[in-house]
Formats: structure tokens, C-alpha cells, sequence
């Protein structure tokens, strides 16, 4: 699949190539420091569009927590400012605590999209070309265990009783969404390889290593493609779920989840607090399903018209 | 006929062991979560200060020095007599907890539910009619959005619009306060208020869903021999609709309904923190933000088991339903 032609086919994919790249440059877009707090007296809760007085310049010129200049009675390096979206009840700027927090979500998204990817492969390709047919059994026994209870429940104990650093959430989403790849892999694999080709690599003496190399994983990549999209979606998801329950990325750091479960306080005095990372995570849900709906449909027209042609 | 009945008794007593199979694997896993969690339930509990030989002999007290093994026998037998414990966070057995917070999540379950089938087919109703018009295409559009809208934030917005900003719905708990003192009409008045912006934010969604899925099933079933034998025939289109093309199209949304109880469970989490609904969802949440490790392990595993039985349970009625499922076994 060209990346360009997949750009110019899917509009939607346009959407999350710039949410990406708005994530990327985050640092350089966000008007302020996303954890510095402006001016306590006079810029908490402000509308959008809002004028307050912010404190430091950009997060290069943020002097440390604790240095006298970040003290609330020191107001000599206030100055006056614009808060495009407005501020949130301990006075920091929405706009910039968004950019980043995008950029948070997006990170565990891509991290934990990628990692479920990898185990799906894996186990999907171990249980495909099983020859005995028990490893085959074992495996789908456990992804059909996985798939039938609550992930969520299970993945708020395993924070309970882990506790809720990055990497930790990273690897228990990514051990929320292996299954559906592992199943989906498994199918492709079993139709790959009774086909002629891989067959004829096997007569040639083609260890199974290389036929999965060269033969069945360049494949099944457009499916990868496709679930890799959907999972993006699915995972983002989950992580605003847990950080908007308080379990997932902790404050201050920003994430769209925990924006919304802040906001959920004083949603009568700011509601452009929740609103606004509410959009966005809508956004690049909706975007990322749509796009893997429609590449889902132009794979499956391709495939019958090749089957077509084949006939 | 006969075989028939053997076919169905085979399939249940399949998918019942499985079942059973299934719920003794949460089970374990929970165990061997919570065993091979760093710290053990006892270090919130037990002051830093406190001499070792105390710490031993609390440990000991509550069987937390025996071999692992001896350990998980013991949690199975006390699982399959119902028992898991005494909360550290309430004083009391985690079993009267469940029993006391499960009723209130299944009742909002049940009305979300409800709801979210009658929003659904009006919705896919007007979709499939006036699917050339503006308003079908309306519909089919905010269907696919409404479809990827996380339920928290339509809770937040919900929340915020109807009960912050307009004021008519309480946002909050089941009763209102001193609702016991109220007539039994007027109290199930009060608790229908009180559950229409819960229900709401998990139907929403869930209604979009349920839109989308019959709307294509509809679609499909125009292309299906005996419809359009049926319309050959010179049936009239209402009859058609009522009797032919509804049913076949609702039928597979059983299995749906119990796929939509773990999402129910998993949204109540969710749901049940913003409106503070006295349900599973929040005692699991305020057990985890408590460390009480015997109510989140009881809680786990009831949910595992309530969305297990329940899936069970929609097989089993989809094959009473559908004798296509009975024949294939």
C-alpha cells in the first residue's frame, strides 16, 4: 500500500497526520508552560479569549518550581496575556496543557499500539503455523479467555496493584487489544499457507522463518495497517478512560483524560476545560475509526476484484 | 426433532463448561495478580514503625505466610462458598457490599439498556427510510460520530448542560436527600429522575451502535431470497417489514446484548463516578483509590463472572432463537 496514494484516498488520514504533527511540535505551538500556573489572583478560570496576567514566557524562560521567582507574592515578572482557550482552575493555560496533553495520548497510543501489534503478530503467526495444532488450541483458548472478561476491570486492578507508572500503563493497554490481532493474523496465516506460493518456497527447502519473512508478512501487512489504525483509536480510548478515573497518566502532566476528569468539578464555572480535550479525543477516535473502516473496504474490494481477475 | 435436541443439549453443556472454565481463570488471575503485586495487602495497614515480630504474627494472623499454594486453595474454596474477605475500607463483608451495590448497577444497566434499543431502532428506522433524504444521511453521519464519542465526556457534557447549567436533573446519587420520609410513588419519581443522566450517557453511545448494526442487517436482508420471494409473492410492505425483516434483523442482537453487558459493567466504572451512582463501578473505583485489596479482588472477579454468565446465557437464548446456530452445533 503507497503511503501517498493511502493520503490521497483517505482524507481522515489527513486528520491524524496533522494531530501528529501538531503533537510533534507541541513545545514550539503551546503558547506558555503547560504545568506553569499564571497569576492566581486574576487568571484562574478565565474564558477564552481571556486576558490574565501570565507568569515566565515561553517553557525555555520557566524559572524552576521553588525559585523565588515562581512565588505567588512576587509579581514582578507577571505580564500581561491572552489565554486563546481560556485557563483552568489552578490558573494554567487550556491551550498549551492540550497541545501536550495530545501529545501524551498520542505517545501511549503509538507505544501501546505498537507493542500489542508485535504480540498479536507473534502469537497469531505462532498459532497459524503450528503444525501439531495443541499450540494452535492453547493460544486461541487464552486470547478467547482475554476477550471474555472486562479488560477494563482487569487493567484498574493490575493499576491498583502495580501502580500507574508510563511504562506500566503502556504494556497494560497494549495487554488489552493483543487478542483481535492475534485472531485476525491467525486467519490470514492459516489461508497463507496452503497457498501455491508459500507450497512452492517450502518444496524449495525455505525454512519456516524465512517463509514467514518474505512470504507471510508481507501479506498480511495491509490488515496490520488496517487493525494497527483501529487499535490507535481503541487504545487512546482506554488511556483517557483510566487517566479521566484518576488511574492512568497522573497530574500534573497533561492527558485528554484527566483534562476532562479535572473539569468535571467546576464544570458550571469553566466548561471549556473538559470541552475542549473532549473534541479532540473525539476527533482522532472518529478519524482513526473511519479510516480504518474505509481501508477495511478497499481491501476487501481489492481482494475480490484480484479474485476476479485470477478466475 | 430429536437429533435436534441432542444438538442443543451438546452445544449448551459445551459452552457451559467453558463458561465454568473461563470464570475459574479469572479467578486465578486474580490471585496471582494480586500475589505477584509488589507489597502485600498488608503494608497499608501496617504502620512503618511497628516491631517485626508484630508484622510477622499480623501476616500470619491472615495466612499470608503459608506456601502459595496453600494460599490459592484456600481463595478457591472461599470463592466458591462466596466469600471474599472483610473490606479494610468499609468494616464489612465484601459479599454484603456486592450484593448491596450490584442491584443498583444492574438496574441502570437494564434502563440503559432500554433506552439505548429504543433510541437505536427509531434511529435506524428513519436511516433505512429516508436513506436518500437528508435526514437518513443525518443520522447515519452522527451515528458514526456518536459511535467514537467517549461515554465520560458525553457524561461531563451531560452533566454539566443538564443539571449544572439548566438545573432540572440532579446529578448526583440515587435518592435525594431525605427521600425516605416521600410516599413509594413519589420516591420512585425521585429515583427516575435521578437516573435519567446516568442511563442517557451510557445509551448514547451504545445507541449508535445498535443503529448501525441493525441498519446493515436491514440492508443485507434485502438481498436474501425468501424477502425477496416474500415481495414477489405481493406481500404488503408493512406485513413484510413486521414479520420478516425486523425479527431476522433483531435476532443477532441477543448475542449483542451480552457482549454489551461487559461494556455496561466497564462504562459503569466511568458513568457511576461522575453521577456517584452507589453501583459496582464506583465501589471498585473508591476500593482501588483505598487499596482495599479484598473488595477489588471480590469485585473483579463478580464482574468477570456477571459478564461470563451473561455471555452465556445470550449464546444459549440466540440458539433457542436462531435454529441456524443449532444445526452448525
Amino acid at each position: 500500500m503507497n503511503v501517498l496514494a493511502l493520503f490521497r484516498s483517505h482524507p481522515k488520514s489527513w486528520v491524524l497526520l496533522c494531530l501528529l504533527l501538531i503533537s510533534i511540535g507541541a513545545p514550539l505551538l503551546a503558547p506558555y508552560d503547560p504545568v506553569a500556573q499564571a497569576d492566581l489572583r486574576t487568571s484562574r478560570l478565565l474564558m477564552p479569549l481571556g486576558h490574565g496576567l501570565a507568569r515566565g514566557g515561553s517553557p525555555e524562560a520557566q524559572p524552576d518550581v521553588g525559585s523565588p521567582a515562581n512565588n505567588i507574592s512576587d509579581p514582578s515578572d507577571s505580564r500581561h496575556a491572552i489565554f486563546l482557550l481560556g485557563t483552568d482552575n489552578l490558573g494554567r493555560d487550556v491551550l498549551s496543557r492540550l497541545l501536550y496533553a495530545l501529545r501524551v495520548s498520542l505517545l501511549i497510543g503509538m507505544g501501546s499500539m505498537l507493542l500489542s501489534l508485535f504480540a498479536g503478530v507473534l502469537i497469531g503467526i505462532a498459532a497459524g503455523m503450528s503444525r501439531s495444532g495443541v499450540l494452535d488450541q492453547l493460544l486461541m483458548r487464552m486470547v478467547d479467555l482475554f476477550l471474555s472478561v472486562p479488560t477494563l476491570f482487569l487493567v484498574i486492578a493490575v493499576v491498583a496493584f502495580f501502580g500507574n507508572s508510563t511504562s506500566l500503563l503502556v504494556l497494560v493497554l497494549a495487554g488489552t487489544g493483543w487478542m483481535t490481532v492475534a485472531r485476525l493474523v491467525r486467519g490470514e496465516v492459516i489461508l497463507l499457507r496452503e497457498m501455491e506460493f508459500v507450497l512452492a518456497a517450502r518444496m524449495l527447502g525455505r525454512s519456516d522463518w524465512r517463509i514467514i519473512l518474505d512470504h507471510i508478512l508481507p501479506n498480511i501487512l495491509p490488515t496490520l495497517v488496517v487493525s494497527s489504525v483501529l487499535q490507535l483509536g481503541n487504545v487512546i480510548l482506554a488511556e483517557a478512560s483510566l487517566s479521566f478515573l484518576g488511574l492512568g497518566v497522573q497530574p500534573p502532566t497533561p492527558s485528554l483524560g484527566n483534562m476532562i476528569g479535572e473539569s468535571l468539578a467546576y464544570f458550571d464555572r469553566g466548561w471549556w476545560v473538559g470541552i475542549f480535550p473532549g473534541i479532540v479525543l473525539t476527533l482522532i477516535v472518529f478519524s482513526a475509526n473511519t479510516l480504518a473502516e474505509n481501508m477495511q473496504e478497499q481491501l476487501e474490494t481489492g481482494r475480490s476484484a484480484q479474485g476476479a481477475s485470477a478466475i | 426433532m430429536n437429533g435436534d435436541w441432542v444438538n442443543i443439549l451438546n452445544f449448551a453443556v459445551r459452552r457451559i463448561v467453558t463458561s465454568v472454565l473461563l470464570i475459574a481463570s479469572v479467578v486465578s488471575v486474580v490471585f496471582f495478580m494480586v500475589h505477584f503485586a509488589p507489597g502485600d495487602p498488608l503494608s497499608s495497614m501496617l504502620s512503618p514503625t511497628i516491631s517485626a515480630s508484630a508484622a510477622e504474627a499480623t501476616r500470619a494472623h491472615f495466612g499470608l505466610d503459608r506456601p502459595v499454594l496453600d494460599q490459592y486453595s484456600i481463595w478457591i474454596q472461599n470463592c466458591l462458598r462466596g466469600d471474599f474477605g472483610i473490606s479494610i475500607s468499609h468494616g464489612r463483608p465484601v459479599r454484603e457490599l456486592i450484593t448491596e451495590f450490584l442491584p443498583n448497577t444492574m438496574l441502570l444497566a437494564f434502563v440503559a439498556i432500554v433506552v439505548e434499543f429504543i433510541i437505536g431502532t427509531v434511529l435506524s428506522l428513519v436511516a433505512i427510510r429516508r436513506h436518500r433524504k437528508i435526514g437518513g444521511r443525518f443520522v447515519s453521519n452522527t451515528g458514526l460520530l456518536l459511535c467514537t464519542v467517549p461515554t465520560f465526556w458525553v457524561g461531563v457534557v451531560l452533566a454539566g448542560v443538564c443539571s449544572f447549567l439548566l438545573g432540572i436533573l440532579p446529578s448526583s446519587q440515587m435518592h435525594s436527600i431525605g427521600a425516605e420520609d416521600l410516599s413509594f410513588a413519589a420516591r420512585l419519581a425521585d429515583l427516575a429522575k435521578h437516573i435519567v443522566l446516568p442511563a442517557l450517557t451510557i445509551a448514547i453511545p451504545g445507541s449508535a451502535i445498535i443503529a448501525r448494526y441493525l441498519t446493515a442487517n436491514l440492508t443485507r436482508l434485502q438481498n436474501e431470497e425468501y424477502i425477496l420471494f416474500a415481495r414477489s409473492y405481493g406481500l404488503k410492505k408493512k406485513r413484510l417489514f413486521c414479520s420478516y425483516e425486523l425479527p431476522n434483523a433483531i435476532a443477532p442482537l441477543i448475542t449483542f446484548f451480552g457482549l454489551e453487558l461487559g461494556t455496561l459493567l466497564t462504562g459503569a466504572l466511568v458513568t457511576e463516578t461522575i453521577y456517584a451512582w452507589p453501583g459496582m463501578g464506583r465501589l471498585a473505583v473508591m476500593a482501588i483509590g483505598s487499596r482495599d485489596y479484598p473488595l477489588v479482588m471480590g469485585c473483579t472477579v463478580v464482574a468477570g463472572a456477571v459478564v461470563i454468565i451473561g455471555n452465556l446465557i445470550a449464546d444459549l437464548l440466540y440458539m433457542l432463537v436462531d435454529p441456524r446456530v443449532r444445526i452448525k452445533g
